[in-house]
């Protein structure tokens, strides 16, 4: 029998719970993220798109069973491409108020623009777009699974339809999380 | 009269809850939404008071401006389309085939070597 999704919720928020509050108890949380605001900020932006990663690889295996038409866990499919659209707009929020701190004077763009052009000209330019691209993909596959409900399963060509975007918007993701992570490694704020 | 003609037969075959126009409604929406954001980017980079008038948050700058009317063209432009084409059946394979051309040029249009040249193109010309 497999396990329902709320049971997976459930263990994963345990999980967390626990984990989180044994760091919290016992680890030097403030000395791991920083000490100031924008750290903060940083650091949930940072959780938010790792969290954004795994719903959405998740959703990519689950869309590629629903293209071949082998898909069985259709609900699953339905609240993971929900789950992605969520955590792509909190992900995009918080990288928005973290870019006052990016374009900041003596903040890293101009460290970028002084020291290593191209990588704020064109890597960080393509990545905060490119990351604004993954919400209409997973917001608009959500409403077609939602609206379409299983008899998407029947219909060979509104299943391309349903799941390419999921596709999409995993690979505008993946993109944005790797120039992202590249773009902090050189300077963080 | 052509897509009527081929959708009516579909309609029978595909057995879908609804007519594929309210799901190409949600991908053309979501299309709308991020080639405004590119040409609003293109825009920005040749004219230097669209890019101040794009500065919405002083903090944030253009990028303001510009994920906002991403985000205006995309929630304007999905209901209308949804109450245009909901009732219509579109043929999937033709009309998807149609939003990853122009997803493929959105995206290609948000490469900064490539927006930089076609606004180098406004700038000269």
């Amino acid at each position: 029998m497999e396990p329902s999704l709320a049971t997976l919720l459930l263990v994963t928020l345990g999980a967390i719970a626990i984990v989180g509050l044994l760091a919290a108890a016992t680890a030097p949380v403030g000395l791991l993220v920083g000490s100031n605001q924008w750290q903060y900020i940083s650091a949930f932006h940072g959780l938010g798109a790792t969290v954004f990663m795994i719903g959405a690889t998740i959703s990519v295996y689950l869309a590629w069973r629903l293209y071949v038409g082998e898909l069985r866990a259709f609900k699953d499919l339905k609240w993971l491409v929900s789950f992605s659209a969520i955590m792509s707009a909190v992900t995009i929020s918080f990288g928005t108020w973290i870019y006052i701190a990016y374009r900041a004077p003596g903040g890293p763009r101009t460290y970028f623009i002084e020291n290593l052009p191209a990588v704020h000209q064109v890597f960080f330019e393509f990545k905060e777009f490119i990351a604004l691209f993954t919400l209409p993909m997973f917001l608009a596959s959500a409403f077609i699974l939602w609206r379409y409900g299983e008899t998407l399963v029947q219909h060979r060509e509104a299943r391309a339809a349903a799941s390419i975007p999921v596709l999409l918007g995993w690979s505008y993701l993946i993109v944005a999380y790797v120039l992202g992570a590249a773009i902090t490694k050189l300077r963080g704020v | 009269m052509d897509v009527e003609h081929r959708t009516s037969a579909k309609q029978v075959v595909s057995g879908l809850k609804f007519p594929t126009g309210g799901l190409f409604a949600a991908l053309f929406a979501a299309w709308i939404g991020l080639i405004t954001l590119a040409l609003v980017n293109v825009a920005s980079d040749v004219d230097a008071g669209f890019r101040t008038w794009l500065t919405l948050h002083s903090g944030i700058g253009p990028y303001s401006g510009k994920e906002l009317l991403l985000l205006v063209a995309w929630f304007l432009s999905w209901p209308v389309l949804h109450v245009v084409l909901r009732r219509r059946e579109l043929d999937v394979k033709l009309w998807f085939g149609v939003f990853l051309g122009g997803m493929l040029i959105a995206t290609a249009l948000m490469w900064p070597p490539v927006f930089e040249w076609i606004a180098d193109r406004f700038r000269s010309g």
